[in-house]
């Protein structure tokens, strides 16, 4: 992918685009991504190591790497980067998961309860 | 990932439209916890669209009757795939008659009283577009009535699979059953009990021409019943074949089966005693398309089968997997043989007698050296010399098993200059495994994008190896250690913080029950 003009890019900073050319470069010559099949078996753990280094950075870095790759429309790294945060909730209890990203519960503690009642049977032994 | 700062929340920043993208990744389990996180995560994770393919039973806890009524409305019908464990009866049919759009059942058992209603008849009245049907463990559901009602109900239905308990219903419903196989893609049956064997006979007999299945997979012992269902069956391209003995007689008829289909594209036999190279060549002559192949307990092949075989495997192979349990007469040349380059996965385990003057598999250095797109690859063989070849002449290599070890030195790490990008690594029957040697695996570049690793016998390991690996596998989510004597559970508690990742920390019994874990993952991997 050659930058031949210039375009705008909101919510990026040159350090931001400077990672996302460098995962352009460095996947340069991979085959075009295969169409999945929406309803296909998802993994997230075959993800190639040069990019699970690669997206090892704060999270204000990665979201705006999602950002980024949504923008510009570069399909390979908008994957690989959002199965990297699945990777940072798989395994989590909800507790955790709003440790690991800050998120803020809203519910009522009866309606936090509810909800854990509605999505008991979703839990997988 | 580093620790936030009191207010950051960046995932918030992110539209519904990416927050989507990243909850369609996520498991069933997971997705149900993201529900729980606030109202606007609740919102995005309970879309219908990510709930496609569900799992419901009495393996999840909460899981009350009643539930899955609400479930159904909650659902909103969206449901594309659904496995039912043991539900009761009239929970399924609830579930059923609000999924409309389902394509794909299994149906794991059944709890409870019947209903008023067959969930198999509900099926037919309320899921139309059926294309595929699981049912395990369900004696009893099956029946000449629900059958016909599926066969009138289901136009869709490409796929049906049975194992032993339902075929076992199949007996007094003959007629049905041949009505809806002749619609069948792909069709799976297991008899295993001799009453069974009647069944089956009867069926192969009574079953008519089956133009569109082209995917058969059967157990059962007899060679009548297999050759009469292969009379009907002239698209077969797909065959897996547990139980019986894979003779030359059958070989035969299976070059004749190829002929009339146009050559077969995957072949699996469980038991293969008393095929001879004749058997083999022929059907390998007959079948230029192949691209998978499974032969399992080879006694009668030797050195000259597998020169004959390898000469012959069609270049688009894709997936070869070769055991047995002695090869008498193979020599390291056989295995210098050119294997088809587009082979992705091997699987040979060529060397279980274990003799001492045994072949160390020196020889796929050649073989194997036109493979490079191949990522799975487990032998038997192994020797230091062999190990640094096969590391730099596979780049696409993600799994690597190597089930005994017994020449394998610290030196092979050494001399292994270069890797690919390996995710799993399992080392078994290793026989010097000391921590030193676990170091030397550590230090070596074959380390670094590791995910699993197993290794067996770890008698000598101490907690120093727990030490290596924790800071040379970043990536590491999976550690198996069989057979050891000086870690001990506690050790493994206290080592969880000097992972990077949340690991799954195992000790294994001894090497003989990894092995046989291989052989059962070998199994159920191909069905």
């Amino acid at each position: 992918m050659k930058a031949t003009k210039k375009f705008p890019c909101p919510m990026s900073t040159p350090p931001i685009l400077k990672k996302v050319i460098a995962w352009c470069t460095y996947h340069k010559d991979d085959p075009p991504p295969v169409e999945e099949d929406e309803y296909k078996e998802r993994r997230t753990d075959d993800i190639p190591t040069w990019d699970q280094e690669f997206l090892k950075v704060d999270q204000g870095t990665l979201f705006e790497i999602i950002l980024a790759a949504n923008y510009l429309d570069i399909k390979g790294l908008l994957d690989v980067s959002c199965k990297t945060v699945a990777n940072m909730i798989k395994g989590k209890s909800p507790e955790e998961i709003r440790k690991t990203f800050n998120i803020k519960c809203d519910f009522s503690a009866e309606e936090l309860e509810r909800v854990r009642r509605e999505n008991e049977w979703c839990e997988e032994k | 990932h580093l620790q936030l700062n009191e207010g950051d929340c960046f995932i918030e920043w992110l539209p519904d439209e990416l927050l989507t993208q990243i909850l369609s990744e996520l498991d069933q389990t997971s997705l149900g916890r993201c529900a729980q996180l606030s109202r606007r995560w609740q919102r995005l994770a309970t879309q219908p669209r990510l709930w496609r393919k569900i799992r419901i039973g009495c393996r999840n806890p909460g899981m009350t009757p009643g539930l899955a009524l609400c479930l159904s409305a909650q659902l909103a019908g969206a449901v594309l795939e659904l496995h039912a464990d043991r539900l009761a009866a009239d929970e399924l049919v609830h579930l059923l008659s609000g999924s409309p759009d389902l394509q794909s059942l299994t149906i794991d058992g059944i709890s409870g009283p019947p209903g008023s209603e067959s969930p198999l008849v509900t099926l037919s009245r309320c899921c139309r577009r059926l294309r595929s049907l699981r049912l395990l463990r369900c004696g009893g559901l099956l029946s000449a009535h629900s059958l016909a009602q599926l066969g009138a109900g289901c136009p869709h239905l490409a796929h049906l699979a049975l194992d032993f308990s339902s075929c076992a219903s199949l007996g007094g419903s003959r007629e049905e059953f041949s009505t809806l196989a002749c619609g069948l893609e792909s069709l799976s049956l297991a008899f295993f009990s001799a009453h069974a064997e009647q069944t089956v006979e009867h069926l192969a007999l009574t079953i008519p021409v089956c133009k569109r299945l082209s995917r058969l997979s059967i157990g059962c012992s007899r060679e009548s019943v297999l050759l009469q269902l292969l009379l009907r069956m002239p698209r077969l391209a797909d065959l897996t074949v547990r139980e019986l003995r894979f003779t030359d007689k059958l070989a035969g008829q299976l070059v004749a089966a190829a002929e009339r289909s146009g050559g077969f594209e995957s072949l699996d036999f469980r038991s293969c005693q008393q095929l001879t190279e004749r058997g083999l060549v022929a059907l390998l002559s007959a079948c230029p398309s192949l691209r998978r192949l499974r032969l399992s307990d080879c006694r009668a092949l030797g050195g000259v089968g597998y020169r004959l075989a390898a000469a012959r495997l069609p270049p688009g192979l894709e997936q070869l997997r070769l055991t047995g349990w002695a090869w008498p007469g193979l020599v390291e040349a056989d295995l210098a043989l050119p294997l088809p380059r587009g082979l992705r996965e091997l699987e040979l385990l060529l060397n279980q007698q274990g003799s001492p003057a045994g072949l160390c598999g020196l020889g796929l250095r050649a073989g194997l050296a036109g493979c490079r797109e191949l990522t799975k690859l487990t032998l038997d063989l192994c020797h230091s010399d062999l190990l640094p070849a096969l590391l730099t002449q596979l780049p696409r290599l993600r799994c690597l098993r190597l089930t005994d070890c017994r020449r394998l030195t610290y030196q092979a790490w050494g001399l292994t200059a270069s890797s690919p990008d390996l995710h799993e690594l399992m080392l078994l029957q290793w026989s010097s495994l000391t921590d030193e040697a676990v170091a030397d695996l550590c230090a070596s570049p074959v380390a670094r994008g590791l995910r699993r690793l197993c290794l067996s016998p770890c008698l000598q390991l101490t907690r120093a190896s727990l030490a290596s690996i924790a800071s040379s596998c970043p990536w590491l989510t999976r550690l198996t250690l069989n057979g050891c004597r000086r870690i001990s559970q506690a050790d493994l508690q206290l080592a969880q913080p000097a992972f990077e990742q949340r690991v799954e920390l195992i000790i294994g019994r001894e090497a003989e029950a990894a092995a046989q874990k291989l052989q059962f993952l070998s199994d159920t991997e191909l069905d």
